[in-house]
């Protein structure tokens, strides 16, 4: 025989055996036609007929609406995922079904023809018995919108790249299901144990997410501009994926990843697996072992998870040992699950005690490691010598803009900025500010009295920490000045130092605005400007945390500039962008300058324009458990509140809790014909503060 | 021509109160053109042995060669074999006819015109769906198959079982035309010896896992006589039986019934010279001749294989 004859031979066989597989799983084939007819000619169908009769009622649809809604049928957003999925993991479990039964066993595996072959053949059959049908019907629907016009080279290259998607995806998790079905040698435990695999990986990351946040953490991750899931499960890779912005090819490389790693590691427990195991759950009698352990301590952790969450709040012993006990008991009753499960005999709960203890014992490290942080890990330090450099990231009201190194600008953020112009230097400083933070979190005391910060390392070797901790507001001010009163400090926190940039891409009509009260007053010009940031700089220049703390916030300093752009008409229009600058009673300078432009605005409100005062202390409640608010009606005692508040509306970078005064909000509601209201925008209501020390002893005594 | 050499299996559970030795060593030929006859109780490990030559399960140890290659996931040594399993499968709504099409495929020796004409003489319906064939009629189906196939060998696991009497000599016919036409050699297990006394040309034992004996039929025959015979007196008896290796003696009243090794002209000439009230030499059953060698071994066969 020629080598060509051979091959024509070989070939004939294998298109032989494709037919006779085929033939053999006829009705899967026909159910898996059904849904695909079912989804792709009869969506279209559906959507075609409603566009069909809407188009002459007095709400047409557009052939657009169609179109993209046909896009989404076909689309790399399909819905269809888990369906698609569950015919991808019947048509793995189900063609290998044969090696779990011995009587298909004995008649298969007598037969002439290699293990290998036999396995291809089944495999690709099953990829053949999925995509066919889909490819057909999927065809099918496109004729139809060909034929009612509703066709189009958008939608094609939609369905194109979903058909894609898909096929990667039902291959993918048609590998992890030829997997499964390959380690285990019954069909009930092998469609199980796909679910399992598809899953396991996105229920343990989140089953740690919310150990995480039920324990205390200070990882932070700043990179946030890509927060799509991946995972290795191709099916909720695929699900996750429909909420992408357009196509990520990256996903889809994951699962091709996957199909390939899958079947290589199918195809091997094939070549090992023992015959003779059919029938039993795991055919690997040691793969059972690791298996009955890595579940245990899962589905341990996704129950104990339960009770963490409501206990996360209370780190006391008693609590601990209630936890311990709660996953102990957890890992008991999913270890004789497990075990009967994975022995198929009820017999066999309390079998291999040695693994059940293992799975408990793990379990139980997990919920300590978390609670407790074990590893280290949330109390990380690195070596100040290794740092370089670090930065700290305050929110605050101010809004940042940065060059985006070809000409451009981009809005951003306080913590884009300081982590691109805040270089703290004193690096012993930092973390002892971080320690602080921490112990804070670990002792889970001042959680609501304290300020919320993110530090960032930037260590000699390239590589970057970041930190998130809570600093209680009695921090000692020498320390918090040690780093906050620092010129790095400044120029990473304050947009001022670094406005070049944003004056150069708004180059027209510079305005400074000052708000105060209810009012704002406004002048322009470039000198303006210039004499406001000269004032504002000289006033940084003593900014620190103890100043801030002692002093009070008496408004806001706005500074504007515009563009000037097109519209689609060629008219020319003007837009603007500005920053926001807060203003303290100790800024002398700022002050001088605003009144020496006649934009000074006098803080006190006239006591005759006042119609009541509501004080609230937050820390007070009544008989009926709410907030304990007074209301004050009388001139003199309203004049007296007016004299020792300030602002609440714009926030300061610091704020001491030191003081008796700082639960107290008063809520100023003026009379009706009152001139405030006319600037208010909500009721007449005004929200203010009491000054650091200025809370007058008639309202302490009401709240006594 | 079937060689196994020390073969080896045991059935792993995971645990080491749950191994189970299924096979111990198994040294045995199968020689062509004969029927091999594989005996022994439930659990001796039968199956496992055929599984372990039709090449379903994998050796732990050990090793068997099928005309010179080994049958492991081999197609040129598995196109000599087809396995009959106790519980033959055929696939789901099939009838025969299209079960020899599916085997047409795998074995190029497929003789479907035989297969046509042994449905008939079998009378079985080649377009009705197996699965509403009795258990008997899908072992004939089987055996049809299997004939059909033209393979040189042929495994039947507990075959027999099942068939009425009249379709059990209808199926060793059909063996016995296959083996002089054109050399099958059938492999027959079964736990009842009865059922292959008049068929198996060589008989393996097997017992635990092991080989207890594997001899000619005719060998083992030709080597064992029965006599009955009634003695004048005491001291005839202990001179005819001097030196002789008797294997078993048992008395009714003055009868004996003697089973005794050696050829007939030699145990005949023992007893020639004496004068004796009565002498028969009887044939001997299989089952006689496997009781009788069992028995010198410490095994009581019948508790093993023929109740």
């Amino acid at each position: 025989m020629t080598s060509e004859n051979l091959s024509s031979t070989k070939t004939s066989r294998r298109s032989s055996l494709q037919i006779e597989l085929t033939r053999q799983r006829l009705w899967q084939l026909v159910i898996i036609a059904i849904i695909d007819f079912v989804y792709y000619v009869g969506a279209t169908y559906t959507a075609i007929i409603e566009y069909k009769e809407r188009i002459v009622s007095s709400d047409p649809l557009k052939l657009s609406n169609i179109i993209e809604l046909l896009a989404k049928v076909y689309g790399v957003n399909t819905p269809m995922g888990l369906i698609w999925a569950g015919i991808a993991v019947c048509a793995a479990v189900l063609g290998y079904g044969w090696l779990n039964n011995r009587q298909q066993l004995d008649f298969y595996e007598a037969l002439p023809v290699k293990r290998g072959v036999r396995w291809r053949a089944v495999f690709i059959n099953g990829i053949l018995l999925m995509f066919i049908p889909q490819l057909v019907f999927m065809s099918f629907g496109l004729l139809l919108a060909l034929s009612f016009g509703c066709m189009t080279q958008f939608l094609l290259v939609q369905a194109i790249y979903g058909i894609l998607r898909v096929f990667v995806m039902e291959a993918s998790v048609y590998s992890v299901a030829v997997f499964a079905a390959m380690l285990c040698g019954n069909l009930v435990i092998a469609f199980l144990g796909s679910s399992v695999l598809l899953i396991v990986e996105a229920n343990l990351r989140f089953v740690f997410k919310a150990y995480e946040t039920f324990s205390y953490k200070t990882y932070y991750r700043a990179d946030s501009t890509d927060d799509a899931f991946y995972t290795l499960s191709p099916l909720v890779n695929f699900m996750a994926g429909i909420f992408d912005k357009g196509l990520n090819v990256r996903r889809d490389l994951i699962n091709l990843g996957v199909l390939v790693v899958m079947t290589a590691a199918a195809y091997a427990l094939y070549k090992i697996r023992k015959n003779e195991m059919a029938g039993t759950a795991i055919v690997f009698p040691a793969a059972r072992d690791i298996i009955s352990v890595v579940l245990n301590v899962v589905y341990t952790l996704t129950f104990s998870m339960f009770f963490a969450g409501s206990f996360a709040e209370q780190r006391n012993f008693g609590v601990t040992v209630f936890l311990i006990i709660v996953t102990l008991v957890s890992s008991l009753i999913v270890a004789v699950s497990i075990n009967m499960i994975l022995y198929m005999n009820v017999r066999s709960m309390f079998k291999k005690p040695v693994l059940m203890i293992i799975g408990a014992a793990v379990s139980v490290i997990v919920v300590l490691t978390f609670r407790y942080d074990l590893t280290g890990y949330d109390r990380y330090l690195p070596n100040p010598k290794s740092v370089e450099s670090c930065a700290f990231f305050v929110d605050n009201n101010m809004n940042y803009y940065t060059d985006t190194g070809d000409g451009g600008l981009a809005y951003t953020d306080s913590e884009n900025y300081a982590e691109k112009y805040m270089k703290l230097t004193n690096i012993e400083a930092v973390e002892k500010i971080v320690k602080i933070g921490e112990k804070c979190i670990t002792s889970g005391e001042n959680a609501s009295d304290s300020y919320s910060l993110k530090v960032l390392f930037r260590l000699k070797n390239g590589r970057k920490v970041y930190r998130q901790l809570e600093v209680p507001k009695d921090v000692d001010k020498e320390t918090m000045d040690a780093v906050f009163g620092t010129k790095e400090f400044r120029e990473g926190y304050f947009p001022i130092y670094h406005s070049e940039a944003f004056e150069k891409q708004y180059p027209k009509n510079p305005s400074i605005t000052y708000s105060s009260y209810v009012y704002d007053k406004k002048i322009e010009g470039e000198s303006a400007v210039d004499n406001f940031k000269a004032a504002y700089e000289k006033d940084l220049e003593k900014f620190s945390y103890s100043t801030v703390v002692e002093s009070n916030v008496i408004g806001a300093v706005t500074y504007t500039r515009n563009s000037v752009a097109r519209t689609s008409d060629g008219d020319e229009f003007e837009y603007g962008q500005d920053m926001t600058f807060t203003i303290y009673d100790s800024f002398t300078n700022t002050i001088d300058y605003l009144k020496k432009n006649s934009i000074w605005i006098d803080t006190e409100i006239d006591a005759s324009h006042v119609k009541e005062i509501i004080v609230t202390n937050n820390s007070e409640y009544d008989d009926d458990g709410e907030v304990k608010t007074v209301s004050y009606t009388d001139k003199e005692k309203i004049k007296k509140i007016l004299e020792s508040v300030h602002d609440n509306n714009i926030s300061a970078t610091w704020e001491s809790t030191d003081d008796e005064e700082s639960d107290y909000l008063a809520e100023v509601i003026f009379n009706d014909d009152a001139p405030e209201n006319a600037q208010l925008e909500s009721n007449g209501t005004f929200y203010t503060l009491f000054n650091k020390g200025a809370l007058p002893d008639f309202v302490a005594k009401d709240f006594d | 021509m079937i060689e196994i050499r020390d073969l080896r299996k045991t059935f792993d559970s995971g645990d080491k109160n749950g191994a189970v030795n299924a096979l111990n060593g198994i040294t045995l030929n199968i020689a062509e053109s004969q029927v091999f006859g594989l005996i022994g109780t439930n659990g001796a490990g039968k199956s496992t042995m055929m599984r372990l030559i039709a090449g379903i399960y994998r050796p732990d140890e050990g090793e068997i060669i099928v005309d010179g290659m080994k049958i492991y996931d081999n197609p040129e040594a598995k196109k000599n074999i087809f396995f009959a399993a106790d519980d033959p499968y055929f696939f789901q709504n099939a009838t025969p006819n299209e079960m020899a099409r599916y085997y047409s495929g795998i074995y190029e020796a497929f003789d479907k015109v035989r297969f046509n004409k042994l449905l008939e003489n079998f009378n079985l319906d080649g377009k009705r769906k197996i699965s509403t064939f009795s258990k008997g009629m899908k072992k004939q189906l089987s055996c049809i198959l299997g004939v059909c196939s033209g393979t040189k060998y042929l495994f039947l696991d507990e075959t027999f079982d099942g068939l009425d009497p009249v379709m059990r000599q209808a199926v060793k016919s059909l063996f016995a035309n296959d083996m002089a036409e054109r050399g099958l050699t059938p492999i027959i297990a079964s736990h009842n010896l009865r059922e292959l006394e008049d068929i198996c040309d060589h008989v393996g034992l097997l017992h635990q896992g092991g080989v207890l004996l594997s001899e000619d039929i005719e060998e083992m025959k030709l080597g064992i006589q029965k006599v009955q015979c009634v003695f004048k007196n005491d001291e005839d008896e202990k001179k005819i039986l001097e030196g002789a290796d008797v294997m078993m003696d048992e008395r009714r009243g003055k009868l004996h019934t003697i089973t005794i090794r050696g050829n007939r002209e030699e145990i005949e000439g023992r007893f020639n010279g004496y004068e004796l009230t009565f002498f028969e030499v009887l044939p001997l059953t299989l089952e006689e001749v496997f009781i009788s060698e069992t028995e010198v071994v410490g095994y009581d066969i019948r508790k093993l294989i023929l109740n």
